[in-house]
């Protein structure tokens, strides 16, 4: 652990006495990223007993009341964030990425790896090496991330919005190449598509509203740091802290 | 004919322009009790005419148009660039200066980030003067015009971009190294500030301070550790100290309740030299306040003299009663 491991305590002007019998507010992502966040935060005394996916409400509050969790679409996190709806929030690299949310970085979580790759289908795999079509037509959940990968090779693109489902559009015509998440790949094989680059390499990460930063940091200090300690530990003995 | 207000635009109705007419009133008061005359500058200007809207990271969100001869111009995106170049002209009849003003401000945005793209500012320059005495006034002042408005619960951060510039220098960070800290930590991405920390000069006290810089945010405790690192001799040794002699002077003032050391501001690192200061109010999740030192801003104009101001939020500032009317609500 580094030895600047601030100590939870309110020394004079603690900037914590504002704010600090406040609830700390939680954004957690709905879907596959909501159990391990769920997990590491249990792991670090983060009572999140109360939250649960399969309920329709949206808002829990834990037994301690310390906590307050707000369950959303993964993209809209960082967006409950930096409005402060939210002092924290767990969001996947990709999706601060293409939001471009001003909100702080805290940590790299660890958890829920992805790859964001460019891919096409069988058959076409030789487009970028043999050269596009004069303008590549890209269908992506993600069109920051693809426009600037694009911008950064050189090629231009006309990248195309859709809201999902992104491995279909090819054999549909409506695009020549796709970018899009990659966690096990078989998606992909199952659309018979093959992938042509890696883009970029995702986390989880722990992400934080400016003002909370600042006005509720000794707590999230020591969150921050108990995450950070158990990932190091994890990292130690291989065992997985959100597996 | 569209007839709703453009997105990032809006009316204020009688209620509301009232208050922001209260609000004005009461920053403005203070900035001329404390000796700063009004200056009005221009809403448009050429496009360009400076590099320091670039440094600041606002003429991507400039706004820009044409005018009847094709040169390209650009509504104000802040109004410390104009009034600097004002200050520029009157800084050999008069120094230091002490300057405020009061005006919209146009930033582009996307669409669909719900961010106001025209805003109202009330802030200060002081030009002409450095140095411990022109920080700490700068901050009282800030203080004292955000208490006038009627706030009590806020706090204003201080710390200083040159002290993270002195240990990198320290830690020997090479000027790819040193860009590359600078901007993951003034757009706050943590992550991969330890990642390029981490490998310069491996468990040095320089490098501990380093990793430790976002959390370095606290009272008394904080002064200690800055207070300590002064010894370490490195280059950050003059700005540490300066920051703490301003902190303590404010603490003397009798502001202890209202400031605090936050080494974690660094606000746009090409445009600031120095103190740089942020001020909170909870509940509401953007900073208030923003300032700083920035001493070669004038040299842009043809003046080689130190600077430093901050903008209040006027925007921002009224949204604050509804905004506590609604958490006794809940």
């Amino acid at each position: 652990m580094s030895r600047f491991t601030v100590e939870v305590h309110d020394g004079g002007a603690g900037v914590e006495s504002l704010a600090g019998a406040e609830p700390l507010t939680i954004a957690l992502p709905k879907g596959r990223l909501l159990p391990p966040s769920v997990r590491v935060l249990s792991s670090v005394g983060v009572d999140c007993s109360s939250v649960s996916e399969s309920s329709r409400k949206l808002v829990f509050a834990s037994g301690d009341g310390r906590t307050k969790f707000v369950v959303v679409r993964p993209g809209d996190v960082p967006t409950y964030v930096e409005y402060g709806a939210a002092d924290l929030g767990v969001a996947g690299k990709d999706v601060l990425l293409e939001g471009q949310r001003d909100v702080c970085e805290l940590l790299d979580l660890e958890f829920g790896a992805c790859r964001m790759v460019l891919a096409a289908r069988k058959g076409e795999e030789r487009i970028r090496i043999n050269g596009y079509p004069s303008v590549v037509r890209v269908a992506t959940k993600f069109p920051v991330i693809a426009a600037s990968y694009f911008r950064s090779e050189g090629i231009h693109a006309e990248i195309v919005k859709v809201s999902g489902a992104a491995e279909i559009a090819p054999a549909a015509g409506l695009s020549n190449v796709i970018v899009d998440i990659v966690a096990t790949g078989k998606t992909l094989r199952e659309n018979d598509m093959v992938v042509l680059d890696n883009i970029l390499t995702s986390t989880a990460r722990l992400i934080a509203n400016r003002a909370s930063f600042r006005l509720k940091h000794d707590r999230i200090e020591a969150l921050v740091s108990g995450l950070r300690e158990s990932l190091l530990n994890r990292g130690e003995t291989g065992e997985g802290l959100a597996r | 004919m569209m007839s709703h207000p453009v997105p990032g635009s809006r009316y204020y109705l009688p209620a509301e322009a009232k208050r922001k007419r209260e609000i004005e009133s009461r920053l403005t008061g203070t900035f001329e009790t404390w000796g700063y005359d009004e200056v009005i500058p221009p809403t448009l200007m050429f496009a360009g005419f400076s590099g320091a809207a670039e440094n600041a990271g606002l003429d991507e969100k400039a706004y820009r148009l044409v005018d009847r001869q094709g040169n390209l111009l650009t509504l104000r995106a802040d109004l410390t660039i104009p009034v600097a170049h004002l200050a520029a002209s009157l800084l050999d009849t008069q120094s230091p200066l002490r300057l405020y003003y009061l005006g919209n401000v146009f930033r582009a945005e996307e669409p669909g980030t719900g961010r106001q793209e025209e805003f109202f500012q009330a802030g200060v320059e002081l030009i002409g003067a450095g140095g411990v005495a022109a920080d700490l006034e700068l901050t009282v002042l800030a203080v004292e015009a955000l208490k006038n408005t009627g706030l009590d619960s806020f706090r204003v951060g201080i710390g200083d971009v040159s002290v993270v510039e002195g240990l990198l220098d320290g830690a020997g960070a090479d000027p790819r190294a040193k860009d590359r800290a600078r901007a993951a930590l003034s757009s706050r991405n943590y992550v991969e500030y330890r990642q390029t920390v981490q490998p310069l000069s491996p468990a040095s006290p320089v490098q501990e301070l380093l990793l430790g810089i976002p959390s370095m945010q606290g009272g008394s405790e904080i002064l200690r550790r800055i207070s300590s690192a002064v010894h370490l001799g490195v280059e950050a040794r003059k700005p540490l100290a300066d920051l703490a002699e301003v902190y303590r002077a404010l603490c003397d003032h009798g502001l202890e309740d209202h400031v605090y050391l936050d080494l974690s501001i660094m606000r746009g690192f090409r445009y600031y030299t120095g103190l740089v200061l942020e001020g909170y109010v909870p509940g509401l999740g953007h900073p208030v306040v923003g300032g700083g030192r920035y001493d070669r801003l004038l040299s842009q104009f043809g003046k080689d003299a130190p600077a430093a101001g901050f903008a209040i939020n006027v925007d921002l500032l009224l949204t604050v009663p509804q905004r506590q009317a609604r958490a006794e609500l809940s």
